[in-house]
């Protein structure tokens, strides 16, 4: 079945076209001659000239050579010298690039300096001197040119290759204890052959034009031998007589390159998944709509701002329309907050921006009903329109980091959507620009005024974006998702400052978002969506208190709620709802798989991660990141420690650090009594298997390429542990444990969502039945639902398996539920550590307190307070080059729980675990 | 952005002196006695007076000796003598040389961005429609046809055919200097040249300009009403332009290399031409000394470029 994707994919399109044309030249090339069987160097003085015959279909030429004959070992010539000079040209530059982009260090400085000096000169020149040098021939330029193009595919397969590096597959392919070998030709270099190709192609169109111009200039191949540029040379000194002797070596040059820069682009497009945008998508075939329209009810809320009516939204795919948003209705009431909630794919943003009309013009369709104070905006002409968004309805997005242009100034952006919709002149606009930037407390908006995107953080840039939205004072402010990407304490100040905002401008707010903890804080109504269509309106209130239909009860029920765990000692499973019957199973606490009888699996002393800054290879050193900086804790069997904080405070790092997939500057980590730092490259690949590693993105965690059996059977095949049918036998069995069946075993990732890829690897980390999983942002990336799933299936792995987790997440929500200890990391350090309960009910350090009074509680019943809003961003790790970290303190609080203190008296975290340990066993 | 420049700059010598190394190695990678290039053929010496000027060029000396050497020479301009023309000196022969290829080089370069920018901002906006579809065939024509095909062709057609355009050269002969006439030989090859660099351009426009109209900030600048027209040429152009700024710098040895092409089909007096005539003639010294000139000026195009980019992206600063 597998197989058969491919091919149908493979139907008449660019790439059959292109490999179709390219392959019939090549045929050309090898039969052509034999079929022709005519000698091209024959001369025949007499018919010089001569037009077609029967004996010569293309004539002769200025010696009575055929021509026919001429242009068919031509293209021999050709090929044979695009071919080597690409396949010699391909060897050496990809390797180059590869052992440069994975070893890095001087492989990378000699790969990059020797390719950039080597395509700083035209190719043509250096052709000609090594023409001069060694004498006209076709091997003098097939290794002139094979040495010209090899940085190019140096530099392509370095720029590939560093970007697979980058993904987490190749760093699952090392803890799972590859050799570098094996990743070089297992894992990268399919997943660079793409680019490789392309460039494959790219060269041999150049050769082919490279070896007729100087063929032409009579500099490359020598005569007699048969070359459409020496045709197209004889052809130039007779034009007078003969201008048809130009046509045929043309038009075959012409052609040929043609057809390969045809297959070029088609291949670009067939492995760049950028390059489709350069592609015309498809486009509503008819404009004529048959289908009965569904009749709007006329609006007459006039207590409304906003009021949807059977809104209906269609995306043309290349398999015909798809519904996004089906017959959806809703209100928006004056000056009230409105959330719209739903997973990935439920119509939400799709919704918001058919409102603001701004869905791809020609690909989509909208109908329906959208009055905006009573005013049906869906009649309005584009140019009306334009005064409403942005003029009445302004809308903030997602992502601040992209939201902004990065190459026109923060006044600019302002000033224009001042001018967009009011008469203001340059110095008044910049004032008005400041005025904003102010009122969503943007500190010295004087000088910040003149900056760009890139001075100013995420958190920053949402409120410029804010500030931008609030330009032309809105009747509705349409929020798309704007703190999810943003950290919590952030997320927090964005929150209230715009509860502030839409206080004193009595705006409307519509509120997108997937996150019921938002929802919960945020909103006076909540509509919720799934699948494209509204399955429940109401109160919030109401809906987090009796939700009626079972896909809110299921989406509740999966949600983490801070607090929910108060009272409980040991993790707890996420209740299950049947998302159509809406019964619930209400979980039982896990049992107690915590180990004390034995000594820790991993103990983990004086961690010290630094990188250093410099501006180039031999740049001396500006300052360091101090990612992780003396960091310290055990992990007995059996339990789940949490490594809690923002983005940048090293968590990550420290993970990475761990199962040394990054080197650390000091520290010891022993796992099971063995310290792992001290470990040969060789014994470190055997130690692999006891500690394995879950990533992030479940997107980029599975090679694209490998099916995922073999991805899951791998490390079984690399530790030798059985042979490859026992292998397959055991990746049935892991299928299952993970909730999935042995079947799947023969697809690619591509075939699999995020939920069941993450499955995909815990299955490939639990192969080889670690004692350890370090767990980093495994869940992050899901949807509730999915999340709550894959909580629960890595708590009954533990249960079974006796498995211990380092359990890396931002979400203090879902570490409630899991872990059995916490520690919070700010800045590279532990700042405090203990069991999970006495964390989440006392927590000591003021950076503790802040994170867990950030996180919005999902429970409208209980809305916090607004939190004094400050501008406190998260400070940076970035020390001078001679910062010297201070001795730091830590005060034993409570059971097992240790706190960082500056004053107090010393004791050494790790000589206080120890003791405590002591004590307990 | 002063160190930026400077940085540049410094980059650019290092690569000068680089070039300078290779190209010195060919020159004793060549056959026969590099003392040739020294010695004016039209006054043959004496084997004394030989191995004098052997010793004062530091003939007799290490390689590396020599090549300071050489490199101090051709610091102050001494190039030694063309072996092909007897007593002429390189230097000036190669400086006269590179107006007439500079101004073939700008003019069709400057056509060739123009043309290019703007068709690609066109095919962009009406993608998919028929104006798009014609500018995407003539850019995949354009790509695939050799400079020296299209000189040819563009040759025949307008000189010999429609007799509206010079046969080649760059004044006519024997008149006196006038700038139409100059115009009128230039504008034929100029835009022959820049065909394939224009259709180059555009598609690369085109692609670049899709997919920065993909982008959040585009959504955002619509979302706050300004006009269609602005959102293209405000935000998204200045965006799309920063690949095709990259990659006018890093096709400018392409473009040299059609230069050398058309000038040898249009008879056109500059480096290409000079240059063909040498390496058939095997004129070493006039090889490598042209050689350098022309590399030279693509490290100072390449500069050149780097500082439009720094100008368009505010980034730059920063990474400085």
């Amino acid at each position: 079945m597998s197989l058969l994707t491919p091919i149908k994919r493979l139907s008449f399109g660019p790439l059959t076209f292109g490999i179709g044309a390219v392959a019939l030249l090549i045929l050309a090339a090898i039969f052509g001659p034999i079929i022709w069987n005519v000698d091209p160097v024959k001369m025949d003085i007499i018919h010089r000239f001569a037009g077609p015959s029967a004996a010569h279909p293309l004539g002769q030429d200025e010696f009575g050579r055929d021509v026919l004959s001429r242009i068919l070992h031509g293209a021999r010539t050709s090929l044979i010298i695009a071919f080597l000079t690409g396949i010699l040209a391909g060897i050496v530059g990809t390797l180059a690039g590869i052992v440069g982009a994975y070893f890095g260090r001087l492989w990378e400085f000699v790969t990059l300096r020797v390719s950039d000096v080597m395509l700083a000169f035209p190719p043509i020149l250096m052709a000609l001197m090594a023409v001069a040098l060694f004498g006209a021939s076709a091997t003098t330029l097939v290794v002139c040119l094979a040495i010209l193009y090899a940085p190019n595919f140096a530099r392509i397969a370095y720029g590939a290759t560093l970007s697979v590096k980058r993904m987490e597959y190749v760093d699952a392919q090392r803890a799972i204890g590859a050799t570098d070998t094996r990743i070089l030709s297992r894992t990268i270099f399919p997943n660079i052959l793409g680019p490789v190709l392309v460039q494959f192609s790219l060269t041999a169109s150049h050769a082919i034009i490279v070896e007729a111009g100087l063929s032409f200039l009579g500099l490359g191949i020598v005569p007699p031998t048969p070359s459409w540029g020496l045709m197209i040379r004889a052809a130039r000194a007779q034009l007078e007589v003969n201008p048809l002797g130009l046509l045929w070596p043309c038009l075959c040059l012409v052609v040929t390159v043609f057809a390969i820069n045809r297959l070029c682009d088609a291949l670009q497009a067939r492995f760049d998944p950028r390059s489709d945008a350069s592609k015309a998508p498809s486009q509503w075939k008819d404009e004529v709509d048959t289908r009965p329209r569904p009749t709007p009810v006329p609006a007459t809320d006039s207590d409304a701002i906003l009021d949807v009516r059977n809104l209906q939204v269609q995306f043309m795919t290349p398999n015909g329309p798809v519904d996004a948003v089906n017959n959806v209705s809703f209100r928006v009431p004056r000056g009230k907050t409105v959330a719209l909630v739903g997973e990935s794919g439920s119509g939400k943003s799709v919704t918001s921006l058919a409102i603001m009309r701004l869905t791809p013009r020609g690909t989509s369709r909208c109908r329906g009903s959208i009055c905006l104070s009573g005013r049906e905006l869906t009649e309005l002409s584009d140019k009306a329109f334009r005064q409403v968004r942005g003029g009445e309805i302004a809308m903030i997005f997602q992502e601040p980091m992209t939201s902004l242009n990065p190459v026109l100034s923060i006044g600019t952006q302002l000033t224009e959507a001042l001018h967009a919709h009011g008469t203001y002149t340059q110095a008044e606009a910049r004032t008005e620009a400041i005025r904003l930037l102010t009122r969503v407390n943007i500190p010295d908006a004087e000088m910040r005024v003149k900056q760009y995107p890139h001075n100013f953080s995420g958190g920053m840039r949402q409120r410029v974006v804010i500030a931008m939205a609030l330009a032309s004072k809105p009747k509705l402010l349409i929020a798309d998702e704007p703190t999810t990407a943003l950290d919590v304490t952030i997320q927090a100040e964005i929150l209230s400052l715009l509860k502030q905002l839409q206080e004193e401008e009595g705006m409307s707010v519509l509120f997108i978002t997937h996150d019921m903890g938002v929802v919960a804080e945020m909103a006076d109504e909540t509509v919720v969506m799934y699948h494209g269509a509204i399955v429940e309106t109401g109160e919030t209130a109401q809906i987090f208190a009796r939700p009626r239909h079972p896909y809110t009860k299921a989406l509740l029920a999966s949600v983490p709620r801070l607090g929910a765990m108060t009272g409980r000692d040991r993790p707890l499973r996420f209740p299950v709802v049947d998302r159509t019957t809406g019964e619930v199973n209400v979980p039982c606490e896990a049992p107690d798989t915590v180990r004390n009888d034995r000594g820790p699996v991993l103990q983990v002393r004086g961690l010290v991660k630094r990188y250093d800054l410099r501006s180039g290879l031999l740049a001396p050193v500006r300052g360091r990141v101090h990612a992780v900086e003396k960091v310290s804790f055990d992990i007995r069997a059996g339990e789940t420690l949490s490594l809690v904080g923002e983005s940048g405070c090293g968590k990550s790092t420290t993970g990475r650090a761990v199962t040394r997939l990054i080197e650390s500057e000091a520290g010891s980590v022993l796992q099971d009594g063995k310290d792992v730092m001290a470990l040969s490259r060789a014994a470190l690949r055997d130690q692999r298997r006891h500690m394995q590693m879950i990533f992030q993105d479940p997107f980029a965690s599975l090679d694209p390429t490998r099916r995922v059996g073999n991805a899951i059977a791998e490390p079984l095949l690399i530790h030798g542990i059985c042979d490859y049918d026992e292998a397959r036998k055991r990746v049935g069995t892991l299928l299952e444990r993970v909730g999935l069946s042995p079947e799947m075993a023969d697809r690619f990732p591509h075939e699999f969502s995020g939920g069941q890829r993450q499955r995909i690897c815990i299955a490939r980390a639990l192969a080889l039945e670690p004692q350890l999983i370090v767990a980093d942002e495994s869940v992050s990336a899901l949807d509730v639902s999915v999340k709550a799933q894959v909580v629960n299936l890595m708590l009954d792995l533990q249960a079974s398996m006796g498995l211990s987790y380092l359990f890396i997440s931002h979400d203090m929500a879902v570490v409630e539920r899991v872990s059995h200890r916490v520690a919070v990391m700010y800045l590279g350090e532990i700042v405090e550590i203990g069991p999970r309960a006495a964390i989440f009910d006392r927590p000591q350090h003021d950076y503790t307190k802040r994170l867990l009074s950030a996180v919005p509680v999902a429970d409208p019943g209980h809305r916090r307070p607004s939190p004094k809003i400050s501008n406190a961003e998260l400070k940076s790790p970035i020390r001078a080059r001679d910062y010297q970290p201070p001795v730091r303190r830590y005060r034993q609080v409570g059971a097992d729980h240790f706190v960082m203190d500056s004053e107090g008296s010393y004791t050494s975290p790790s000589s206080n675990f120890i003791e405590q340990r002591q004590a307990i066993a | 952005m002063t160190g930026y420049l400077l940085r540049r700059l410094g980059v650019g010598i290092l690569m000068l002196l680089a070039l300078s190394v290779l190209v010195f190695i060919m020159l004793r990678l060549t056959p026969g006695d590099p003392i040739d290039a020294y010695i004016n053929p039209s006054a043959p010496m004496s084997p004394e007076a030989l191995a004098e000027l052997r010793r004062r060029l530091g003939l007799d000396q290490p390689l590396p000796v020599q090549y300071l050497a050489w490199l101090r020479a051709a610091a102050v301009g001494d190039f030694g003598f063309s072996t092909q023309r007897s007593g002429v000196a390189v230097l000036p022969l190669v400086l006269d040389r590179i107006w007439p290829t500079v101004l073939l080089m700008g003019a069709g370069l400057a056509i060739a961005i123009v043309v290019g920018i703007a068709a690609g901002i066109w095919g962009a906006v009406r993608r998919g429609g028929a104006s798009d579809l014609a500018l995407s065939i003539f850019s995949s024509v354009g790509i695939s046809s050799p400079p020296f095909l299209t000189g040819l062709l563009g040759l025949w057609f307008f000189s010999t055919q429609l007799r509206v355009a010079p046969s080649g050269g760059m004044l006519t002969p024997g008149a006196p200097f006038s700038l139409w006439d100059l115009l009128g030989h230039l504008i034929l090859p100029a835009c022959l040249l820049s065909i394939g660099h224009a259709a180059l351009i555009m598609r690369y426009m085109r692609s670049s300009l899709l997919e920065v109209l993909g982008q959040d900030y585009v959504r955002t600048a619509r979302a706050k009403g300004v006009r269609e027209v602005w959102v293209i040429l405000k935000h998204a152009t200045r965006n799309a332009l920063l690949p095709v700024i990259t990659l006018i710098g890093s096709t400018i040895g392409i473009a040299i290399g059609g230069a050398i092409f058309l000038e040898s089909v249009f008879n056109w007096p500059g480096m290409g031409l000079l240059l063909v005539n040498a390496v058939n003639g095997r004129d070493y010294p006039v090889i490598m000394c042209a050689t350098l000139v022309i590399g030279a000026c693509v490290i100072v195009v390449n500069i050149l470029t780097d500082i439009t980019y720094a100008a368009v992206d505010p980034r730059i600063k920063v990474a400085a």
